[in-house]
């Protein structure tokens, strides 16, 4: 039987920042209004649950924009059922947290 | 904000990461370094771009850089949980005797920390008795066993505020103990700079400065032995600078008279140094923890339960071994409390509370009391909760709220299982314990799973 993975609201703040296209650290501190000391903690254990993954930006990339490389986030499959649960629980939380314009990354 | 500014507060942030990444684990450490400087470049970059309120953002690029501790901590916390050795002590045993140990350390370490507890241990076998010195007899009646030969010196003094004419006729008002000779020489106390013995005549009284008062009014002077000054309505000779004073009242300098009145008017304070007969005879400190704990044991059964709670739910009992490491475990566990208890109350009650008040005495006693029978209480909560066999905490729950209001608790090792009662009933008020076979062990091998709350 599958185990399901209830969220805090903070942790399902975290998620729907990302799946809304906030999807480095600072900008989901930014758009959750937590602190750092929460969040990359919590991106560390929903990484560790395979929530979401990340992938650090190529090093060229940042080198033509003169700016450290970045690491990205993005939600796994079992992270957007989790966060589609976590929706439910949280019904607030797509208004809290829209989402916005995506860039390619 | 000037560019120096600017630079050190970029400096300081950086240093903040560094003091964290030393809290994350070595191998993970340049990762993670990279990781959050490459985040703290964004952060000062969106933090300048504030321009008049760049002040609240180097607040907010600081935040963010505490913020790197927790982080650092939870990797930390996350490898300690990974290690087999650290997952084999928990609820083990010696995990408990360890913390105890730790606890033992910890009390009695802190007692070098508190100054109230350091003068407490340098000045045991000392008696000080506040009385009034106009009554020369009481010193006789105040102190007992001083007769009876459990004092082997006593010293007084009067402390009084006095006017002082040091080098360039300057004047000051000192706080000034007039005391016997023997003052220093009774407790102990050093003195620095003092002169041979034969080094200043003895025609004055002699003087000697607080540290405070040394450095202050004289510029730490090293060569301030020998001096003359007026002291009130006589002259006395500086004879040393004196450390740190703990006895009661604030003093600036202590002016040691030959001819001290201890019969003059006015209250002061009596010294008795105890002979170790007298020191016994009129208590010790390990005397009231003594008392508090047999207090402590004699109340604990009104209070609380002190069964062990090794009742078998069938015919099965553990081994001699068994029955005799759970023992033992048991008795190290009190073994190790009464130092804690007597520790602990030491820091607690005179840590707070000024040196030889009767108040001390009283709260070290309620002290001792109090943390001897939490403290019992709390080893024979523990040792009802281990498994006979392992005497691993047994947390892992079997079976929850069904309608028989029993609770079972199952040994992680796969042991034993533990009933609990949750509404005491005649045929069933005591938990019991049942042994599990080897066939029970291959289900626990496996880590649990469930719901998580993440």
């Amino acid at each position: 039987m599958p185990t399901e993975t209830k969220l805090r609201h903070s942790t399902a703040m975290i998620l729907q920042a990302i799946d809304a296209g906030y999807v480095y650290g600072f900008s989901i501190m930014a758009m959750t209004g937590l602190p750092s000391g929460t969040v990359y903690p919590a991106m560390r254990r929903l990484e560790e649950d395979e929530l979401v993954r990340s992938r650090w930006e190529r090093q060229s990339i940042a080198d033509r924009e003169q700016r450290p490389p970045r690491k990205y986030f993005e939600l796994t499959a079992a992270g957007l059922a989790t966060l589609q649960s976590s929706r439910r629980r949280y019904p607030l939380l797509e208004r809290l947290i829209p989402a916005k314009e995506r860039k390619p990354v | 904000m000037t560019d120096l500014l600017a630079s050190i507060l970029r400096a300081v942030h950086v240093g903040l990461l560094r003091g964290a990444s030393f809290l994350a684990p070595d191998e993970l450490r340049a990762e993670w370094m990279q990781d959050w400087q490459s985040e703290l470049w964004y952060v000062q970059r969106e933090c300048r771009s504030m321009g008049s309120r760049r002040l609240g953002g180097e607040v907010k690029v600081a935040a963010f850089c505490l913020g790197a501790y927790q982080d650092a901590l939870y990797l930390r916390r996350k490898e300690w949980r990974e290690r087999p050795l650290l997952n084999q002590m928990r609820g083990s045993a010696s995990a408990c005797l360890f913390s105890l140990a730790a606890i033992l350390a910890g009390s009695y370490g802190a007692g070098f920390l508190l100054p109230g507890v350091r003068a407490e241990r340098h000045l045991s076998g000392y008696r000080l008795y506040s009385v009034p010195l106009a009554r020369s007899a009481m010193l006789d009646e105040k102190m007992p066993g001083y007769k009876a030969g459990y004092v082997d010196g006593v010293a007084t003094y009067r402390i009084s505020r006095e006017r002082i004419w040091a080098a360039q006729n300057a004047r000051n008002e000192w706080m000034v103990a007039h005391a016997t000779p023997n003052l220093f020489t009774l407790l102990d106390l050093p003195v620095r700079f003092l002169p041979p013995a034969r080094g200043l005549p003895r025609d004055l009284p002699n003087l000697i400065l607080s540290d405070e008062v040394w450095r202050r009014d004289f510029g730490g002077d090293r060569e301030i032995a020998g001096r003359v000054v007026r002291v009130g309505l006589r002259t006395a000779r500086i004879a040393g600078v004196a450390g740190s004073w703990r006895l009661p009242g604030k003093v600036d300098a202590w002016l040691l008279e030959s001819d001290f009145d201890s019969g003059a008017d006015g209250a002061g304070h009596a010294i008795a140094h105890l002979t170790p007969s007298g020191d016994f005879k009129t208590g010790p400190r390990w005397a009231i923890s003594l008392f508090a704990i047999l207090l402590a044991l004699l109340s604990l059964p009104a209070l609380t339960s002190i069964r062990k709670g090794e009742y078998a739910a069938g015919y099965q009992a553990p081994s001699r071994k068994s029955r005799l490491s759970r023992w033992a475990f048991l008795l190290a566990k009190i073994a190790m409390l009464i130092p804690i208890v007597y520790f602990t109350s030491i820091d607690i009650a005179y840590s707070c509370v000024s040196l030889f008040s009767p108040v001390s005495g009283y709260l070290h006693f309620a002290c001792s009391f109090a943390i001897c029978l939490s403290g019992i209480d709390w080893i024979f909560r523990d040792q009802r909760q281990r498994c006979p066999i392992c005497l691993r905490r047994v947390t892992h729950p079997a079976k929850v709220g069904q309608p028989s209001m029993i609770f079972e608790l199952i040994c992680a090792s796969g042991h034993t299982l533990l009933y609990l009662p949750d509404l005491p009933s005649d045929w069933f008020s005591a938990q019991r314990w049942l042994y599990l076979d080897a066939s029970w062990r291959f289900m626990l091998a496996a880590p649990a799973t469930g719901m998580n709350e993440r």
